[in-house]
């Protein structure tokens, strides 16, 4: 266990607590060993062990990496079974049973492992506990996932719950102070322990966070905002704060919020010292990796609805997001003009908002100049993909499997050899999604699996005498976004057909007709007045009450907001396409 | 004798006429189906090339979604050729097409030393409105300026009303493709087109893990 100096240590050993439920694991069916033995357990399995283990398939091998540890290995097994929630299967109906199993602790430990033991770089432990906890409650009321409860209450209690989980929790809320952290996580973390911090006095002018922020110096430039606590990159003010975006929250939360982040900071006892080489492989963990992919999901989804909540039936049959023409410019997020630009269609405000989501992607992964965090946040994304893909929300989900296959980030071939088996597993079904093959097939199957759900009629008297999901037979429900675009092509399409038949088209349908009892009349009056193209509306209607129809489940979600979170997403900060394009090839040649 | 599938992505700006184009080429007629055909994507059309030899067109058309600057990613990947279409009357989508076809370029995912060359033509749609404002030789010039020596960017001005020039400009492409394939077959290896696509294929499968 001493050997090894790498950073993987610290996690293998705080990864001391999982033995025994992988080992439990390691007994079921169909497991999946890690390959890469990036959190390989310090203490010996022979790899032999593995043999057993049935590969999904679709599955292909990762190849081993140079860095992989040689020593005898205990991998942390994942999975993605069919019946297991966490697969990405067809139907999306087992969600609705959710139950976590031993499984989901298998899954959530070893994510909070790894950004507890980030948590010590970065200054918001503290934070993330809060977080976590609260999630855990949260999630208990909202999804019964119970397990995820006890994981988080023992940590926050040190209740004897389980008594491997809660030697590695204590030996992390031991670890604030830093001594502890040299005992008790050996070798690494002590390179992250904190300088005695100087008396420093809270009303201290907030740090931009900019300047311990992702690698290079390159993106360090001066935030147009300073109280904007997350501060990653600049592109241009523009782009800064989007204009489609008209409900802005005020920028007062922000501040507070990030004086509660420095409070919190200070009270942990932590400073980050960019000056000092040893911290720099591990600058300020990304914004992505401090939260919960479930929290970071709902928040999304939170926002998705509010966009969607906009839009009425009117935009959409006239057609209104192809007349507000923006330039072209704005669409690339390259910002200039867009501040002129009014936007008054709330479709465009959903365009550009999956637009700048899509940048926003990218920018977070092409930004991380280590490559172990960058791997880190691919992981991340996939996961809130996967969790996108559970919880219906279609339009994050197509955001985030888009920027993952953007040239920027696919191209990362290194990064990608070592995203974790699981994840590729997930984005290897996932990522077939956002195909317009066949009419966007796969998305709209999806989509038509949860609309059916709702009674469209019902749904379109809801949204429109403002109901909502009050009414009992909506509160069943699970919330579902779409994935507009969709339907948007369909309009389009549509539109072009004619409304009116001409009177030959009339004439020939009803040509066999004229012989029967005394219609000629009725059918001489038919060709001399065109036929209107009944179908064309009818297929109208249906796209609209299929938006209705999804605006309705969108309210079906019953997510908390939670303030730091949703406000930074809301005014998420992206790189310009030139940046983007100097970043992704400044991570991998 | 080989027949090919070529993959023809349509961009412009929003409103310029594409799908009528395409229903134009599809169906030689103006809007004139009256069945309800949502579900269908690409449509394809046989087209007979100069030389002889006769291709499957498979039209991709960005229908109403111009605006998701993201979704250029699937649109365009594995694309053969290029059609640039703009409003004659508009001339705003003019000169977004340079935008277009940078972004097209750009997320084709093509290898570099392909990108020159790759087979682009410009349609002038809606000549049959008395209104227009860009001119021929505003087109011609723009075409100029980014035809590369193996690769003449040809222009057109159609009108997807009366279908005017549609056939051609649809034509036409189908011709640019095979040129480079004739040469490599000419070498004596005609598996060349198979490892271009091959090569495409390894780089998406790397870009999925």
């Amino acid at each position: 266990m001493q050997l090894s100096l790498s950073r993987e240590s610290a996690i293998n050993i705080l990864d001391n607590d999982t033995i025994t439920e992988v080992s439990e694991f390691r007994h079921s069916d169909g497991l999946q060993p890690r390959k890469d033995g990036r959190k390989d357990s310090a203490i010996g399995m022979p790899p032999s062990h593995h043999k057993h283990s049935i590969s999904l398939d679709n599955t292909r091998e990762p190849k081993p990496s140079l860095s992989t540890p040689v020593v005898p290995i205990l991998k942390r097994s994942r999975r993605m079974s069919e019946n297991s929630q966490r697969g990405v299967n067809d139907s999306n109906e087992w969600a609705a049973r959710l139950t976590f199993g031993l499984r989901s602790v298998k899954r959530t430990v070893p994510a909070m492992y790894r950004s507890l033991v980030e948590g010590f770089v970065g200054n918001n432990t503290s934070d993330n506990a809060c977080k976590c906890d609260n999630f855990g409650q949260e999630s208990r009321i909202s999804q019964g996932s119970s397990d995820d409860m006890m994981d988080l209450r023992s940590y926050k209690s040190n209740s004897s719950k389980s008594a491997t989980l809660n030697a590695s929790y204590r030996n992390r809320r031991v670890g604030k102070s830093s001594s502890h952290i040299e005992q008790s996580s050996g070798n690494e973390l002590r390179l992250y322990a904190p300088r005695p911090r100087p008396s420093q006095s809270l009303t201290e002018p907030p740090r931009n966070y900019s300047e311990f922020s992702i690698g290079s110096d390159m993106y360090q430039q001066p935030h147009p905002n300073p109280a904007c606590p997350y501060h990653l990159s600049i592109s241009s003010p523009n782009v800064a704060s989007p204009p489609n975006i008209s409900y802005v929250p005020s920028t007062l939360s922000k501040a507070k919020s990030f004086s509660t982040d420095m409070e919190s900071s200070i009270h942990s006892g932590f400073r980050i010292d960019m000056q000092s080489n040893i911290t720099l492989r591990h600058p300020q963990k990304p914004f992505i990796l401090q939260h919960r992919s479930e929290v970071i999901m709902q928040q999304f989804c939170i926002i998705e609805k509010e966009l969607l909540e906009r839009v009425t039936w009117v935009e959409i049959v006239e057609m209104r997001w192809k007349k507000t023409r923006a330039p072209v410019s704005q669409r690339s997020g390259e910002g200039n003009g867009s501040a002129s630009n009014v936007l008054d269609c709330n479709i465009d405000a959903v365009i550009e908002w999956f637009n700048i989501t899509y940048i926003w992607v990218i920018s977070e992964i092409v930004s991380i100049h280590s490559l172990e965090v960058r791997v880190q946040v691919i992981e991340k994304f996939i996961r809130i993909a996967l969790k996108c893909y559970h919880h219906r929300n279609y339009s994050t989900l197509l955001q985030i499997l888009l920027g993952l296959q953007s040239p920027y980030v696919s191209r990362l071939n290194k990064t990608w050899n070592r995203v974790d088996q699981y994840e590729r597993q997930i984005f290897e079904r996932l990522k077939d999604l956002p195909n317009p093959e066949r009419n966007w097939k796969r998305v709209r199957n999806c989509m038509t699996s949860a609309v059916e759900a709702v009674a469209e009629t019902q749904a379109v008297e809801a949204i429109l005498s403002d109901d909502g999901p009050d009414q009992p037979m909506f509160l069943s429900q699970r919330g579902s976004i779409p994935f507009l675009g969709l339907y948007l092509a369909d309009m389009t399409s549509n539109a072009e057909m004619p409304t009116f038949i001409s009177n030959s088209a009339a004439r020939a349908d009803s040509a066999p007709s004229t012989d029967n009892n005394g219609t000629h009349d009725l059918v001489n009056r038919l060709a001399k007045t065109p036929l209107v193209n009944y179908n064309k509306f009818r297929i109208t209607a249906s796209v609209v009450k299929h938006v209705m129809a999804f605006q309705l489940l969108a309210k079906c979600y019953q997510f908390e907001r939670y303030d730091s979170v949703y406000d930074y997403l809301k005014h998420m900060v992206c790189m310009d396409n030139d940046d983007i394009r100097e970043a992704s090839f400044q991570c991998e040649e | 004798m080989p027949k090919d599938i070529l993959k023809v992505v349509i961009i412009g700006d929003g409103g310029v006429g594409k799908t009528c184009l395409r229903n134009q080429f599809i169906h030689k007629r103006f809007t004139s189906s009256y069945k309800a055909t949502i579900g269908a994507d690409f449509i394809t059309k046989d087209v007979h090339t100069d030389d002889g030899r006769k291709v499957t067109l498979q039209l991709w058309d960005t229908a109403g979604q111009e605006r998701f600057q993201s979704l250029g990613v699937s649109y365009y990947r594995g694309a053969d050729a290029c059609c640039l279409v703009y409003d004659t009357t508009n001339f705003q989508t003019f000169h977004n097409l340079e935008r277009w076809r940078a972004d097209f370029l750009k997320q084709s995912s093509l290898p570099p030393d392909l990108l020159e060359d790759f087979p682009l033509i410009l349609i002038g749609n809606k000549i049959d409105i008395d209104d227009r404002v860009v001119s021929r030789r505003q087109a011609r010039a723009w075409a100029q300026q980014h035809s590369s020596p193996r690769m003449e960017i040809r222009c057109f001005e159609a009108s997807a009303k009366d279908g005017t020039n549609v056939e051609e400009a649809f034509s036409c492409i189908a011709g640019m493709v095979k040129i480079p394939q004739l040469e490599f077959d000419m070498d004596g290896s005609d598996s060349f087109h198979l490892n271009r696509r091959d090569d495409s294929l390894r780089g998406r499968k790397s870009c999925a893990c």
